[in-house]
């Protein structure tokens, strides 16, 4: 079994730290345990999606139930959606959800999704969902919450910069349970470009194709950096060449200890 | 695909839409205006560049070599001094867009329509991006992503929805240049209006069968309009004020009419042109 210490990135894990510890997240878990909000939420994937079980999709359920036990996790409720934009993705409040795109289930083949899965079974182990279901309590109940606006802000903001930082932990988590550096390296664009030319890339090797525009983030202008900072805090959106860069120290570091 | 003509020593004004030539001297007749524009894009370009680099994904003539094929080629025959760089966004959407100023123009294109869109498709809608570049519409319509609601600047913002509207038939005449099909120029007309490429590939197969599939959807656009002309005209206006981009069926409409008129002359003008003889670097 895999240990949470072996890949919780230590941003992560104190961003997280901070966002659990404010009091108005606090008063919002009370809130939605007190209004049954979690169990809303369920219900709502229950009467609108396809659950994924081993009589529904078997060979999906399996890579879920190996990466689960690799991680050490209970089995979550899993459901397929129609969404183009997305691969797999944790949501819950107090008990974990795996939603996942039936496009990207139809086209990443068995070891990407295992690697994926996994990426989302460590997430559950480090608590993921509980800070990804403090997203959908700010879009759905915004005019409900039990907090005033101006307290929300200084949360939202936090909560981004963790959404990012987040993705660190999934993408150690999928070098760990594939082993398969290159296909890790790819993980990070295999939403975006499709197969052919991801292969073309060679990610990972001594002809990496994206080194070049890796090097141009890297050299960002002074007033781009400090607009790219800007658009940090207003987004969620993970930094591909961050990613990319975590990625490639920790795998270096476990190649070399072996 | 037939052989293409290469249209070297092409200018823009050789195509432009009459009505785009007039509004670009109404817009950018003040040097004042043309150095607001420009200043507005380049920041546009600062604030964008984490979004580009961070999200997007640059290719290369050895990740796309597909791509970069078309691309190259479109240049050439649009006469284009430099290939731009190409990135690839994840978007169900049919997206190929120029974005960025002057030199550094860039491309941006879904990975939808990369694999939606065939060959000849490509190269229309290669073409359509380019030309937005050859003719200076890109900073411009980066002046889209400063628009707002607020009342008082509606005005201008009309006038800059305008021109991106008569800009667009210039692009649509571009990209038929690229193509030299009007067949790939309705396709991906067609493709935008909701009809699937697979089942236009199958409704025509030559330009003629393009030609009377369009006068036929034209014609009952026609009919429908003419049911209610003054909800036709107040809705046309709701668009144009709302839109930026032009109404698609009056799109091809107009590209339609210049394929018919002026399309032929451009290519009996290029038709005898030396094609080594080129200026493009790459």
């Amino acid at each position: 079994m895999i240990g949470l210490n072996d890949y919780l990135h230590p941003k992560d894990r104190q961003l997280f730290g901070q966002l659990l510890e404010q009091k108005a997240v606090t008063r919002l878990f009370d809130w939605c345990r007190r209004n049954c909000l979690d169990e809303a939420y369920q219900y709502a994937y229950q009467a609108s999606c396809l659950r994924i079980t081993e009589k529904t999709l078997p060979s999906v359920y399996r890579i879920i139930e190996k990466a689960c036990r690799e991680f050490g996790v209970k089995i979550p409720k899993c459901y397929l959606s129609h969404n183009y934009d997305r691969k797999a993705e944790l949501a819950g409040i107090f008990e974990p959800i795996l939603i996942f795109s039936e496009e990207y289930i139809d086209r990443a083949g068995s070891e990407r999704l295992y690697g994926t899965v996994a990426g989302q079974a460590a997430g559950i182990a480090a608590g993921h969902y509980r800070g990804l279901g403090l997203e959908w309590i700010f879009e759905v109940c915004a005019d409900l919450l039990p907090v005033p606006q101006a307290g929300l802000t200084a949360v939202k903001a936090l909560l981004n910069d963790w959404k990012r930082c987040r993705w660190f932990t999934c993408d150690r988590a999928f070098f760990l349970a594939t082993k398969n550096y290159s296909l890790t390296l790819e993980s990070l664009f295999d939403l975006n470009v499709p197969e052919e030319i991801l292969s073309r890339f060679r990610l990972g090797t001594g002809r990496d194709g994206y080194q070049r525009q890796l090097l141009r983030y890297k050299e960002a202008s002074a007033p781009a950096e400090i607009a790219g900072m800007i658009q940090s805090l207003q987004t969620d959106t993970a930094w591909i060449p961050e990613r990319y860069t975590e990625l490639q120290a920790f795998c270096s570091s476990r190649l070399e200890g072996g | 695909m037939g052989r293409k003509i290469y249209f070297y020593g092409l200018r823009t004004e050789e195509f432009i839409h009459p009505k785009e030539a007039e509004a670009k001297k109404t817009l950018l007749g003040s040097k004042g205006y043309q150095k607001m524009v420009a200043a507005l894009s380049k920041a546009a370009d600062v604030y964008n560049f984490t979004k580009k680099e961070g999200e997007f994904t640059l290719l290369s003539r050895q990740t796309a070599p597909g791509l970069f094929r078309i691309l190259e080629d479109t240049c050439r025959i649009l006469d284009m001094g430099q290939v731009p760089d190409l990135y690839m966004i994840h978007s169900y959407s049919q997206l190929l867009l120029p974005c960025g100023t002057g030199q550094d123009c860039y491309l941006v294109i879904s990975d939808y329509i990369s694999k939606a869109a065939d060959e000849e498709m490509l190269y229309y809608l290669f073409g359509n991006a380019m030309t937005m570049i050859k003719a200076g519409h890109v900073e411009i319509t980066t002046l889209t992503s400063y628009m707002t609601d607020n009342i008082w600047l509606a005005a201008p913002q009309l006038a800059v929805k305008s021109y991106l509207h008569k800009a667009d038939v210039t692009s649509d005449r571009g990209g038929l240049l690229a193509c030299q099909s009007f067949r790939a120029a309705a396709r991906c007309h067609f493709l935008e209006l909701g009809l699937p490429a697979g089942e236009t590939a199958k409704l025509f197969h030559s330009d003629e069968e393009a030609a009377l599939y369009v006068e036929r959807y034209l014609r009952e656009v026609r009919r429908v309009n003419e049911k209610d002309p003054l909800l036709t005209k107040v809705s046309e206006k709701w668009m144009d004020i709302n839109q930026i981009e032009g109404a698609p069926n009056r799109m091809l409409y107009e590209l339609y009419q210049w394929y018919k008129e002026g399309y032929p002359r451009l290519l009996r003008k290029y038709a005898g042109a030396d094609k080594n003889k080129g200026r493009y670097r790459i």
